[in-house]
């Protein structure tokens, strides 16, 4: 475990949450050199404040799945933070009782209970399987009724979090039932890789975002996972713009034969170019990885990602990303296609940009922590 | 204040080829900022949808496009359809369990599974293993019965039946009394039982003028722009809608089968706030 010393600098906002790192800002934290015989200030997990939240079994019969809905962070779950689960008791009843009215009555609902089982995963092995019985209940209406398990600590080398609970009604001849941890996804843990760390670019509410989600800044020596979304992508190129029809079909609706527009797909591809103050130039452009299901957003998002290695002596990264995107030609799908635009499979450059602060030949910029 | 915004387009739970969530993500590419869902008289996209937009940042307004008729069981019969608007918290499955329109829209799909397979019990048994080869429409919930349009596609892509189902599907809404044949007014006071706004939908649409006057007068909303009206109707229903302090929308009436036309303006914020039934937050607005 590397022991590091940081100094918070900045603004409180940014060295308080130590999760936001706007574009452009002076808000990161500067490394201090650990002088011979002077014991650092904390280890790198100390640095951080894993905080604590609330998960919530969400969705509906058939598709349910658990999500952190509160926090004291951010929207990132990490290692050593401290969470209770809320059970909506009408998901568990729906579950024990398919179909049957909900009671009203509240009594009765609180003989519905649940133990949560969050199994911590390190590399594709379990490292820790943990219990988090329903240990009291809240609300006032039946469908506002949620059962609150024990609180729990994110295992500190977990990578994932996943679950599976069982759901018991006390009463007399009353039923049990299990939501197998195959039914509900699992939760990406951050933080316990350290000193490795992820540098994510986003982009929400009409806002770009870059953040270090294990909070603070890279530090030197170690690895910085650079991941870019799928909507920074798009908002670079300005992927609305592009016009992605390649042909006409006909179809069927309810008025009868219609020809309808047919789309191809937009492809991004991503790379980054990174310069550190080591006395080297800037290193050549790299290539991302595309990444569906990505392990930052979720399911049904993409990051494009690469792992950057920090130099030991580096203290600061400067970095932009270059988007290139594509429309792909892609017919297969498509019934009673009538016109083709393209060749199948034919690949068109739509968009070249790059992903600069503000403008052309401006970079971001990070502070690296731990330089020798 | 306008608010970017599609308040009307389908998924593939009713007649609409999209997923709740391809339906969201694409609106959340051309910018939108509050978005619906509104199939024809079910809510069934509405958890789906309610989710993909809450990741997306987007403000999810609940609703369905109501099936009335004017002259029902007459040949001036045609359709009527009313927007209906919940406030936002509607989005989870139970407070929208709780609303008379949900409980019409799960008798509509237990309606329409049992009309499919009655349609399928005329036809031969190789065009019914064309449209059904695992054999498992029976034991399927309602719920996860193929609606209007991925019917239509299974039936047109398989079968040469297409002529016969378009022309025999009219019947599901032609000849049901009970779900489809209420009126206009009916509609708007169901909607208004449920706690939800009403809204006109394509006013510019129907053949019968003067009793679209008489339900306008009724009415809460008014959908001003949509792709079924040409932009000189759009400007008329604004200046009815304004004339008579009614609120008004802007929407696609999208239904995956042309090219999107984007709205050619934005929602009133007052609108939008009166689906919510509260203010918005000045940062929401500015923010669009």
């Amino acid at each position: 475990m590397i022991k590091v010393r940081v100094r918070k600098a900045g603004t409180g906002v940014a060295a308080a949450s130590g999760l936001i790192a706007l574009s452009g800002a002076q808000t990161g934290c500067v490394a201090e050199p650990i002088e011979p015989g002077d014991e650092p200030i904390a280890e790198a997990e100390d640095e951080l404040s894993p905080g604590t939240g609330t998960l919530a079994l969400d969705g509906f019969p058939g598709n349910f799945n658990v999500k952190l809905v509160n926090a004291n962070t951010d929207e990132f779950l990490r290692a050593g933070q401290a969470l209770t689960i809320e059970l909506p008791v009408w998901m568990l009843w729906d579950k024990l009782y398919p179909g049957s009215p909900l009671p009203t009555d509240l009594a009765r609902l609180q003989q519905i209970t649940a133990t949560v089982t969050v199994s911590a995963v390190d590399k594709a092995t379990t490292i820790a399987s943990l219990k988090a019985p329903v240990t009291t209940y809240t609300g006032m209406d039946p469908y506002g009724f949620k059962a609150i398990t024990k609180t729990f600590v994110v295992p500190s080398k977990a990578d994932w979090i996943g679950f599976a609970i069982t759901i018991t009604d006390v009463a007399p001849g009353g039923l049990s039932a299990s939501i197998t941890a195959a039914e509900l996804s699992t939760l990406a843990v951050f933080g316990g890789e350290l000193p490795n760390k992820s540098l994510l670019m986003d982009w929400a509410q009409a806002t770009k975002k870059n953040r270090i989600i294990e909070g603070d800044d890279p530090i030197a020596g170690a690895e910085l996972l650079l991941a870019v979304s799928d909507w920074r992508a798009d908002v670079i190129v300005d992927k609305s713009l592009i016009d992605t029809q390649i042909g006409k079909a006909q179809s069927a609706s309810r008025f009868g034969w219609v020809t309808i527009p047919i789309y191809g797909k937009i492809v991004h591809e991503v790379a980054y170019a990174v310069h550190f103050d080591d006395g080297l130039d800037w290193r050549p452009e790299v290539m991302l990885t595309e990444k569906p299901n990505s392990r930052f957003l979720g399911s049904g998002r993409t990051t494009y990602e690469g792992t950057i290695q920090v130099p030991a002596k580096a203290r600061r990264m400067m970095m932009y990303t270059h988007v290139k995107t594509y429309l792909v030609a892609d017919y297969t799908g498509y019934s009673n296609i009538t016109e083709k635009w393209y060749a199948d499979g034919e690949k068109m450059l739509k968009a070249d940009k790059y992903d600069n602060p503000n403008g052309a030949f401006t970079n971001y910029s990070f502070s690296i922590a731990n330089s020798l | 204040m306008l608010l970017p915004t599609d308040l009307h387009g389908h998924t593939l739970f009713s007649d609409g080829r999209a997923t709740p969530e391809a339906y969201v993500d694409f609106r959340r590419e051309l910018g939108m900022r509050v978005i619906a869902v509104a199939d024809h008289d079910v809510l069934a996209a509405v958890p789906r949808a309610a989710r993909a937009a809450a990741g997306a940042g987007l403000m999810f307004v609940p609703a369905l496009e109501v099936t009335s008729f004017l002259h029902f069981g007459t040949d001036r019969a045609e359709q009527f359809h009313v927007l209906a608007y919940f406030p936002s918290r509607f989005s989870v499955l139970p407070l929208l369990r709780q609303t008379a329109l949900f409980r019409r829209g799960e008798r509509v799909q237990a309606k329409w599974k049992a009309f499919v397979l009655a349609w399928m019990e005329g036809i031969s048994e190789e065009e019914r293993r064309a449209i059904d080869p695992e054999g498992t429409f029976e034991a399927l919930a309602p719920a996860d019965f193929p609606a209007l349009q991925s019917m239509l596609d299974r039936v047109a892509s398989r079968t040469t039946l297409f002529p016969a189902f378009r022309d025999h599907h009219v019947r599901f809404w032609e000849e049901d009394r009970e779900l489809f044949g209420w009126t206009p007014e009916e509609a708007i006071e169901c909607i208004r039982q449920d706690g939800a706004l009403d809204v006109v939908a394509h006013p510019g649409r129907y053949r019968d003028k003067e009793r679209t006057r008489a339900v306008l007068a009724r009415a809460s909303g008014i959908e001003v722009y949509t792709s079924r009206h040409k932009a000189e109707v759009a400007e008329s229903f604004r200046a009815f809608a304004e004339e008579h302090k009614k609120c008004w929308t802007a929407s696609s009436d999208d239904h995956q089968n042309a090219r999107y036309v984007r709205p050619a303006a934005g929602t009133p914020v007052a609108t939008i706030e009166r689906i919510l039934g509260r203010a918005l937050p000045i940062e929401a607005i500015l923010s669009a």
